[in-house]
């Protein structure tokens, strides 16, 4: 599809940080792409979403980050059609526990929190799966991190952040 | 001459109330004039401009006036004798469209490829730029609702 070109095109024209604006625009278009399953698969296959990673780690915009952010979830939701490329996982994954925090902003905690859940939903990332609870054992702790976001005002993140725990790294009734 | 500022997509003429009350109307013969074959690209452009205007205040009834409008304006955007000026009045008559009745294009997501074209970035005119992919987002946003909203809620419904 030409219109993944063209996008990769003025991504690189801009420069990436160059004009926030567009980028925006840019991003909101890649959410939807991403979002439809029929263009997903090029989506992933092209240079855009590695570009979407460094605009995010650069990018000090919270509108775009959140737009980005979006895009990843919306990959990470066909994890169980089997598109997401594995050299993208790893960068999301990241950045998504980077962000779940009590001091991130509401909206792209939502979309953080939500993009870690799918990880350790899905089957096909049980490797990473792995990898998050590894990192418990290991004691780099993010269970409290999670568990401190149980009383957020944001009542959507409190819920999941409760059935992250509940479902992944303690049995109990939380 | 537009400028690159966000600004003139939210800038519209002031309509009277008794303008706004025969909106409609209004709508169906801008409508018909634009699309007769007759006309030269001088009036076109005047009818652009004036339903460009219109979609920035109409409401949801007007808008749908527009509706058959759609295709014909995606094959003006496409074609090749149309006018820098005539192509940027149909983008931004197609995003006022798509942004506040994006349902109008369930039937016309194939048409997206017609704006590829426009996707030309030029740092002395952003505006068609920001204008293209707008509307480019809000088609493929509206075939694709269940999907682009980030709902958490639904996430977790689908486990338990």
């Amino acid at each position: 599809m030409n219109l993944l070109k063209k996008l990769e095109e003025i991504i690189y024209k801009l420069n990436y940080n160059s004009d926030y604006k567009i980028l925006n625009e840019v991003a909101f278009v890649c959410r939807n792409v991403s979002a439809d399953s029929q263009n997903a698969f090029k989506f992933v296959k092209s240079n855009i979403p590695k570009l979407l990673i460094d605009i995010y780690r650069e990018s000090t915009e919270k509108a775009l980050k959140k737009e980005i952010l979006e895009c990843f979830l919306n990959l990470l939701r066909d994890c169980n059609s089997n598109i997401t490329g594995e050299l993208l996982l790893l960068p999301t994954l990241e950045i998504f526990i980077a962000n779940i925090d009590k001091t991130t902003d509401s909206p792209i905690l939502r979309v953080s929190i939500a993009g870690l859940y799918l990880f350790l939903l899905y089957g096909k990332v049980t490797a990473y799966k792995n990898n998050i609870i590894a990192m418990e054992v290991e004691g780099n702790g993010l269970v409290p991190i999670i568990e401190d976001l149980f009383d957020h005002t944001d009542r959507v993140i409190c819920d999941v952040a409760k059935l992250i725990i509940q479902d992944y790294f303690k049995s109990e009734e939380i | 001459m537009l400028g690159e500022s966000n600004d003139h997509l939210k800038k519209g003429i002031p309509f009277s109330n008794i303008v706004l009350e025969k909106m409609s109307g209004l709508a169906f013969r801008s409508r018909e004039l634009v699309m007769d074959i007759k006309m030269s690209e001088a009036v076109k452009l005047v009818t652009l401009w004036l339903i460009r205007n219109i979609t920035q205040i109409a409401n949801n009834k007007t808008l749908i006036e527009y509706e058959s409008l759609i295709p014909y304006l995606f094959d003006l955007l496409d074609n090749k004798n149309s006018s820098n000026d005539l192509k940027v009045e149909i983008l931004l008559i197609l995003f006022n469209i798509s942004d506040k009745e994006p349902e109008l294009f369930i039937n016309y997501s194939s048409y997206i490829t017609k704006l590829i074209p426009c996707l030309n970035y030029d740092k002395d005119n952003t505006l068609t730029l920001i204008t293209t992919l707008k509307c480019i987002g809000n088609i493929f946003n509206v075939s694709n609702t269940d999907y682009c909203e980030v709902n958490i809620t639904n996430l977790t419904n689908n486990i338990n």
